[in-house]
C-alpha cells in the first residue's frame, strides 16, 4: 500500500512538486487579491475622477476630489466626530474591558467563568440584530431607558433623534457589542503572565493598587497596546451597521463619521470620485495606524524577551 | 516572612480603603453584568407582550402572549430568510474551511519563494476595512451580472483571513517529526496532509468552523450592499428591512430578532470553550 504510494509520487514530474505550495495558497490568495487588493487599486483610480456610477461620462479631475474635501467645513466636522467615536471606543472597548479583565481574574473559579461568558455573549450576536435590540431600549415611548430614568424623575429623551445624544447612543451599542472580544484578549494576556512573577511581587509586598500599577500593567503592556490599537482601528468600522440601521448618520449628520460618510457619498449621493477620495484618505489613516500598531507590538514583544 | 511584616504594617486606614475598593469593584461588575444582560431580557419580555403593552414600558408581560412567535412567520417571509441564512452560512463555512486549511498548511509547513510576502499580504487584508472598497466590489459584481444573486454574497466571503491565520498558527506548532515519520513510511505529501495532519488539527478545525459559522450567520454588510430582492435576504438584512416597514410592531421584531440569535447563542453555549480558547490562541500567540 505505502509502497505503491511511493512509486507513484516519485514518478510525478518535479515541476508539479515545486508548484504544490502555490497551488495550496492560491485559492485563498486569489480571492483576497480579487476582493481586497484589486478593489483598493480601483478605488484609488476612481478618486481622480468625477463620476456618478451610471453615466458613461467619467471626467479626470486630478486631485480635485481631495482638495475639495479639505476646503469643506463639513469634512472637519466628520473628522471631529470620528475622533469622538474613537474616544468612546477607547473608553468602552479598551479601558473597560482591560479593567474588567483585571477584576474578573481576581474573582476566579466558577463565578469568573460565568462572568466571562456574560461579557462575551453580545460578541456572538449579529451587530444588526444588536442594533435592533437597542433601538427598543432607546425608544422615546415604551423604551426601557426612559422608563428607567422616569423612576428617578429624570425626564426622558428621544436618544437617537437628538443631535446631542445620537452619537453617544450609537457609541454605547458598539461598546456593548464589541467589548467581549477585547476583554478576552486582555484576559488571555493576563493569564499568560508567568505565575512566578506575580507571586514574587506579592511576596515583596505589592498589593491592591500598587500591585496593579507596578506589576500587572508593565507585564501586560504588549496586550494593553494591542487592545488599545484594536479599539482605535475598529471604532469607525464597528459603528457602521448601528449607524446605518438606527440613524443613517443623522439627525443633521450628528452621528456621522468619515467612514459612514464615504458610504453615503457613494450609495446615497452617487459621487463616486468624492467617495473614492474619502476612501483613500481613510485607508491611509487606518492603514497607517495599523502599521504603527504592528511596529509597536514588534518592539514591545522583542523588548519583553 | 516579608509578607507578614507588610501585613502588620498595613494600617487600619489602608485596610478600609482596600475594603472600599473591593465593594466598588463588585458594584462595577454587577452594573456591567446588567449592561450585558438587559438588552436580551428586555427583548425577551417584549416578545411575549400583546401589541397594546408594547409602548407601556412594563417589564412583566400581562397577559403573556406567544402570538409574536407564531405570527412572525406569516407577516414577513421569515422562513425564507431563515433558509437563506442557512444557505449562505453553509456555503461560506465550507469554502472558508477549505481555503483556510490549505493556505494555512502551506504557509506553515512548506518552504517556497515568496512565502513571507504572501503571508503578510494575506494578513494585510485585516488592516483595510471593507467599507473602503465596497464601490469597486459592487461594480465588479454588477459587471459580472452577479448583483442580487446568492453567488455574489458567497463569493465575497470566500476567503476568511482570520481562518488562514488561525490554521497557520496551529500547523506551525505541530512537531516536525510527525511529517518526517510519515515520509520515511513512504506516504505522499497529500496523504500526510489528509491522513495525519488534518485529523490532528481537529481542535483547530472545530474553532475555525465555529468562527466561520458565526461570521457568516451574522453577516449584514455584504448581503445588505449586494442584494435587492427580499426573497434572497438573510435574516440579518430581512429583520432590518422589516423594522423600517413595521416600525411599531416591536413584539414581532423582538421575537424575530431572538429567533435569529438562537443558533449563534446555542453554538456559543455548546462551544464556549473552543471559542474562548480560539480568540486567546490567536491573540496571544499572534
Amino acid at each position: 500500500m505505502s509502497y505503491g504510494a511511493t512509486s507513484k509520487s516519485s514518478s510525478r514530474p518535479r515541476r508539479l512538486k515545486l508548484l504544490r505550495p502555490y497551488l495550496l495558497v492560491l485559492p485563498a490568495a486569489v480571492f483576497l487579491g480579487l476582493f481586497v487588493y484589486w478593489p483598493v487599486v480601483l478605488v484609488t483610480f476612481l478618486s481622480f475622477f468625477e463620476w456618478n456610477m451610471v453615466s458613461p461620462q467619467m471626467t479626470f479631475v486630478g486631485l480635485e476630489n481631495f482638495a475639495s474635501r479639505f476646503a469643506d467645513p463639513a469634512f472637519y466636522r466628520l473628522l471631529f466626530q470620528s475622533l469622538l467615536y474613537i474616544a468612546i471606543a477607547l473608553l468602552g472597548n479598551f479601558l473597560l474591558p482591560v479593567g474588567l479583565a483585571m477584576l474578573t481574574l481576581q474573582l476566579g473559579g466558577r463565578c469568573g467563568d460565568v462572568y466571562q461568558s456574560l461579557i462575551f455573549t453580545p460578541t456572538v450576536v449579529a451587530v444588526s440584530v444588536g442594533a435592533l435590540l437597542w433601538q427598543y431600549i432607546y425608544l422615546p415611548t415604551g423604551g426601557l431607558l426612559n422608563a428607567f430614568l422616569g423612576l428617578f424623575g429624570v425626564p426622558g429623551n428621544n436618544w437617537l433623534n437628538d443631535p446631542a445624544t445620537a452619537l453617544g447612543s450609537i457609541g454605547v451599542i458598539t461598546a456593548w457589542k464589541f467589548m467581549g472580544f477585547n476583554y478576552l484578549i486582555a484576559l488571555a494576556g493576563l493569564m499568560a503572565i508567568p505565575k512566578e512573577y506575580l507571586e514574587a511581587a506579592r511576596v515583596d509586598g505589592a498589593a491592591g493598587w500598587s500591585f496593579v500599577r507596578w506589576v500587572l500593567i508593565p507585564l501586560l503592556m504588549p496586550t494593553v497596546l494591542f487592545v488599545m490599537l484594536t479599539a482605535i482601528l475598529q471604532a469607525l468600522p464597528n459603528a457602521f451597521v448601528p449607524i446605518e440601521i438606527l440613524t443613517r448618520g443623522g439627525p443633521n449628520d450628528a452621528s456621522n463619521n468619515l467612514l459612514y460618510a464615504t458610504y453615503q457619498s457613494a450609495f446615497q449621493f452617487f459621487q463616486i470620485g468624492k467617495a473614492g477620495a474619502e476612501a483613500v484618505m481613510l485607508m491611509l489613516l487606518l492603514g497607517g495606524a495599523a502599521v504603527w500598531q504592528f511596529r509597536i507590538l514588534d518592539r514591545s514583544l522583542t523588548y519583553d524577551r | 516572612m516579608a509578607s507578614t511584616t507588610v501585613k502588620t504594617e498595613a494600617s487600619g486606614k489602608s485596610r478600609a480603603l482596600d475594603v472600599l475598593l473591593k465593594v466598588l469593584a463588585y458594584a462595577v461588575l454587577v452594573a456591567m453584568a446588567a449592561f450585558f444582560l438587559v438588552p436580551f431580557a428586555w427583548s425577551l419580555t417584549t416578545s411575549l407582550k400583546t401589541p397594546d403593552q408594547v409602548f407601556q414600558g412594563n417589564w412583566i408581560p400581562d397577559p403573556v402572549s406567544f402570538d409574536a412567535y407564531r405570527n412572525v412567520w406569516e407577516i414577513v417571509p421569515y422562513g425564507r430568510w431563515f433558509l437563506n441564512s442557512l444557505i449562505y452560512t453553509a456555503f461560506v463555512t465550507v469554502i472558508n474551511i477549505a481555503l483556510a486549511t490549505t493556505a494555512g498548511y502551506a504557509l506553515a509547513r512548506m518552504r517556497f519563494p515568496g512565502r513571507q510576502v504572501i503571508f503578510y499580504a494575506i494578513l494585510g487584508t485585516l488592516m483595510i476595512p471593507v467599507h473602503v472598497y465596497l464601490i469597486p466590489i459592487y461594480q465588479m459584481m454588477s459587471f459580472l451580472g452577479l448583483v442580487d444573486t446568492y453567488t455574489s454574497v458567497i463569493l465575497v466571503q470566500a476567503a476568511y483571513t482570520f481562518g488562514v491565520f488561525l490554521m497557520r498558527q496551529f500547523f506551525l506548532e505541530m512537531p516536525y517529526e510527525l511529517e518526517e515519520a510519515a515520509k520515511v513510511d513512504g506516504a505522499s505529501r497529500f496523504r500526510t496532509f489528509w491522513q495525519i495532519m488534518l485529523p490532528l488539527a481537529r481542535p483547530a478545525l472545530a474553532a475555525l468552523t465555529i468562527f466561520s459559522f458565526l461570521s457568516a450567520w451574522n453577516q449584514f454588510f455584504w448581503p445588505f450592499i449586494l442584494l435587492n430582492s427580499q426573497e434572497k435576504f438573510p435574516l440579518t438584512v430581512g429583520l432590518a428591512a422589516f423594522r423600517s416597514q413595521y416600525d411599531t410592531q416591536w413584539e414581532f421584531l423582538m421575537a424575530g430578532s431572538l429567533l435569529a440569535l438562537l443558533p449563534t447563542l446555542l453554538v456559543f453555549l455548546v462551544a464556549q470553550r473552543q471559542i474562548i480558547e480560539g480568540v486567546s490562541f490567536t491573540a496571544v500567540k499572534g
